[in-house]
C-alpha cells in the first residue's frame, strides 16, 4: 500500500517570525542577516518583499542593499525561532510520531497510519497549514504525495502558504515536468553532467536508463533514478530520534583576517580544545584529524590524516591540527575562517595497540590536565584558565567556541545511510 | 560552529533584566502592551490569570476566564497562549508568551 507523506516548509522562516513580532516590517523589504560588523554578514532569509527584488539567502549584505538600497536589516534572534520550531512540532506531533526535522524550518510527516481517523493526506495538510496560522501566526507550504522526494518538491512548486499534492494520477504531467535541479542531490555538478546526456527534466531522468545511470554516477545514479521515479523508500525517522555521531568538529569566521603562523595557532588551539572537550563529554575518541582553511577570497582547502593512536587530547589534536596546516596553507592570502573536525570516532575505551614511540604516561598526564581544565571551567566559567597564547590576542580569543545554542545544522537526507531502496528496486537484489 | 561573543550590553527596560525574561520585541508594536498578572497554578498544574494591572496602575479583576488555547495576534505582532478572559463584562484577549511575559491588544496604538 502506498504511503500518505508530507513535507512541510514554513515560507522564509526567520524571516516570518520577525514579521509577525514587528508589524512594521511586513511591508516593506527586509532580510534577516547577522552583524555586519562581525563578519557574520550574509542574508539568512529574505521575506517575499525583498526576494522579488533579488535579494537571495546567502548573500553578502552589501550585495543585498545593492539589489535593494531600501532593504531592512534584522539581526537573528535563534532562541526564539528554535522556540517557534518546537512549537510547530509540537503540532505536527498531534498528527503522528514520525516526525523528522530537515533543518528548522522543514519537516517530514509520514501520516499513513492517522489517514483513517483523520481523513486523508490533504485533509491533513489543510488542518496543519490552518492551525500554524492560527497558532503562530505565520504559513507553511506543504506537499502531500506518496515519497519523501515528490513531498519535498510538492512542498516547493507552490508558495507561500500552499498545499500541493502529487498524486499517481497527476505525478507524470507535472513532476516530471520540472527541471531536473529541483530534485534533491541534483546540484550544479550533477545537473551539468545529466544536462551532457540531454537530461533535463525529471521526467527525462525518470526514463533513462539505470544501468546508464548506474555506470555514469556509481550507486547515486541508482538512487537518483529512484527518486525520479517516485520509488524511493526511505522511510520518515520516528521523533527525537537522532543518526549517531560520526564526526565532531568546530569551524569559526575570524573577527579579523588571520595573517601569521601566531594568529592560526591561537584559534587553532582554541578550536581544538573544544573539539576535544567535546569528544571526551561524548565518550569518543577519534584517529582521523581534518582541518579546513578559507582565505579572504572565499577560496577553500582542507587536509585530513589518520594518526597511529586515537585520542580526544587537545595536545595531540593541537599539534596534528597545526602540521596539517603547515602542510596545506602557504600563506598566498591572509585567511578568513577555519576549523578542525576529528572523525573516525570510537569509544572512549576502545582497545588500541600501544606506540613504541609515544609514552603511555605522558599521555595519561595530557588527559588529566585537560579534564582538571574542563573541571575548573565547569565549576568557575569558561575564562577561568586559559593557555598563555590567548593572550597575545584578546580580541582573537574572545571567541566563544563552547555557544552550544548556535548549534542549528542542515541535516543531509543521507546522515542514516541510504534507505531508498535502488539495489532493491532497479536491481532486483 | 564557533560564534564570537561581542560581551554586548543587553538594555535593561524597567525592572526587567534577566536575558531570558526580555520581551521579545521592546519596541515598534505600537498595538501591544505588556502588562502585570496576578495569576495562579491549579493542583492539576494549570497556570490562570487572575488579575491584570493596567499602565494607568488600576488592577482589574478576571471574572471567567472562557477559552485557553495558543493563537497568534497579527495585529499586536506575538504568539503564545491566548486567555480569553472576562473582566467588567469585556472580552479580553490575554497573551502568555510563555517568557514569563504577558501581553494584551491595545484599541489604540499607542503614541495617537
Amino acid at each position: 500500500m502506498d504511503r500518505t507523506i508530507l513535507h512541510s516548509d514554513c515560507n522564509c522562516f526567520y524571516a516570518s517570525v520577525e514579521m509577525l513580532h514587528q508589524p512594521g516590517l511586513r511591508s516593506v523589504p527586509m532580510a534577516v542577516g547577522g552583524d555586519p560588523e562581525a563578519r557574520h554578514g550574509i542574508v539568512l532569509t529574505a521575506n517575499y518583499i525583498a526576494k522579488r527584488r533579488g535579494v537571495k539567502t546567502g548573500m553578502a549584505l552589501w550585495q543585498a542593499k545593492q539589489a535593494c538600497p531600501d532593504i531592512t536589516f534584522v539581526p537573528p534572534r535563534m532562541d526564539l525561532y528554535i522556540k517557534f520550531s518546537r512549537i510547530i512540532r509540537e503540532i505536527y506531533g498531534e498528527y503522528t510520531d514520525l516526525v523528522e526535522p530537515f533543518g528548522l524550518d522543514e519537516a517530514w510527516l509520514d501520516t499513513t497510519d492517522s489517514c483513517g481517523i483523520r481523513g486523508g493526506g490533504m485533509r491533513i495538510a489543510q488542518e496543519i497549514s490552518g492551525r500554524i496560522k492560527k497558532e503562530i501566526g505565520i504559513t507553511v507550504s506543504i506537499g502531500v504525495s506518496w515519497n519523501k522526494i515528490y513531498a519535498k518538491l510538492g512542498s516547493d512548486y507552490k508558495k507561500p502558504d500552499a498545499i500541493t499534492e502529487f498524486s499517481r494520477e497527476n505525478y507524470r504531467d507535472i513532476v516530471w515536468k520540472l527541471p531536473v535541479s529541483d530534485l534533491l542531490y541534483v546540484g550544479r555538478a550533477t545537473n551539468r553532467k545529466l544536462c551532457n546526456f540531454g537530461i533535463r527534466t525529471i521526467g527525462e531522468l525518470a526514463e533513462a536508463d539505470p544501468e546508464m545511470l548506474h555506470r555514469i554516477f556509481g550507486k547515486i545514479g541508482l538512487m537518483l533514478s529512484v527518486f525520479a521515479r517516485g520509488q524511493d523508500r526511505t522511510p520518515v525517522s520516528l521523533e527525537h530520534t537522532q543518526a549517531p555521531i560520526k564526526s565532531i568538529g568546530n569551524s569559526t569566521t575570524t573577527p579579523r583576517d588571520l595573517e601569521t603562523d601566531e594568529d592560526v595557532k591561537l584559534v587553532l588551539y582554541l578550536l581544538s580544545e573544544s573539539v576535544a572537550k567535546r569528544c571526551r563529554d561524548n565518550g569518543f575518541v577519534g584517529d582521523v584529524i581534518e582541518i579546513y582553511v578559507r582565505d579572504n577570497e572565499l577560496f577553500c582547502v582542507g587536509r585530513q590524516r589518520k594518526i597511529p593512536v586515537p585520542t580526544n587530547i587537545s595536545h595531540e589534536i593541537e599539534d596534528t591540527a597545526m602540521e596539517l596546516f603547515h602542510e596545506v596553507y602557504h600563506w598566498q592570502r591572509p585567511i578568513r575562517s577555519i576549523g578542525v573536525r576529528v572523525a573516525d570516532l570510537k569509544p572512549e575505551d576502545f582497545p588500541y595497540q600501544l606506540s613504541l614511540f609515544q609514552s603511555a604516561q605522558q599521555r595519561e598526564k595530557l588527559l588529566a590536565a585537560d579534564r582538571a581544565a574542563d573541571d575548573i571551567r565547569r565549576r568557575f566559567g569558561y575564562a577561568s584558565v586559559q593557555r598563555g597564547i590567548m593572550y597575545m590576542d584578546r580580541y582573537l580569543s574572545s571567541l566563544n567556541a563552547t555557544a552550544d545554542d548556535h548549534m542549528v545544522h542542515p541535516h543531509s537526507y543521507l546522515e542514516r545511510g541510504n534507505r531508498s531502496g535502488a539495489e532493491q528496486v532497479l536491481l532486483g537484489v | 560552529m564557533g560564534v564570537y561573543d561581542y560581551h554586548r550590553e543587553i538594555p535593561v527596560t524597567g525592572p526587567v533584566t534577566l536575558y531570558e525574561k526580555m520581551p521579545e520585541v521592546t519596541e515598534g508594536n505600537p498595538y501591544k502592551a505588556y502588562v502585570e498578572v496576578l495569576a495562579r497554578f491549579t493542583t492539576d498544574g494549570r497556570l490562570l490569570p487572575v488579575s491584570l494591572t493596567w499602565e494607568s496602575g488600576k488592577s482589574y479583576a478576571i471574572d471567567r476566564v472562557s477559552s485557553v488555547q495558543r493563537m497568534a495576534s497579527r495585529k499586536a505582532g506575538g504568539a503564545g497562549i491566548c486567555y480569553t478572559c472576562r473582566i467588567l463584562n469585556h472580552e479580553i484577549q490575554l497573551f502568555y508568551e510563555e517568557n514569563g511575559l504577558w501581553f494584551v491588544t491595545r484599541k489604540q496604538p499607542v503614541g495617537s
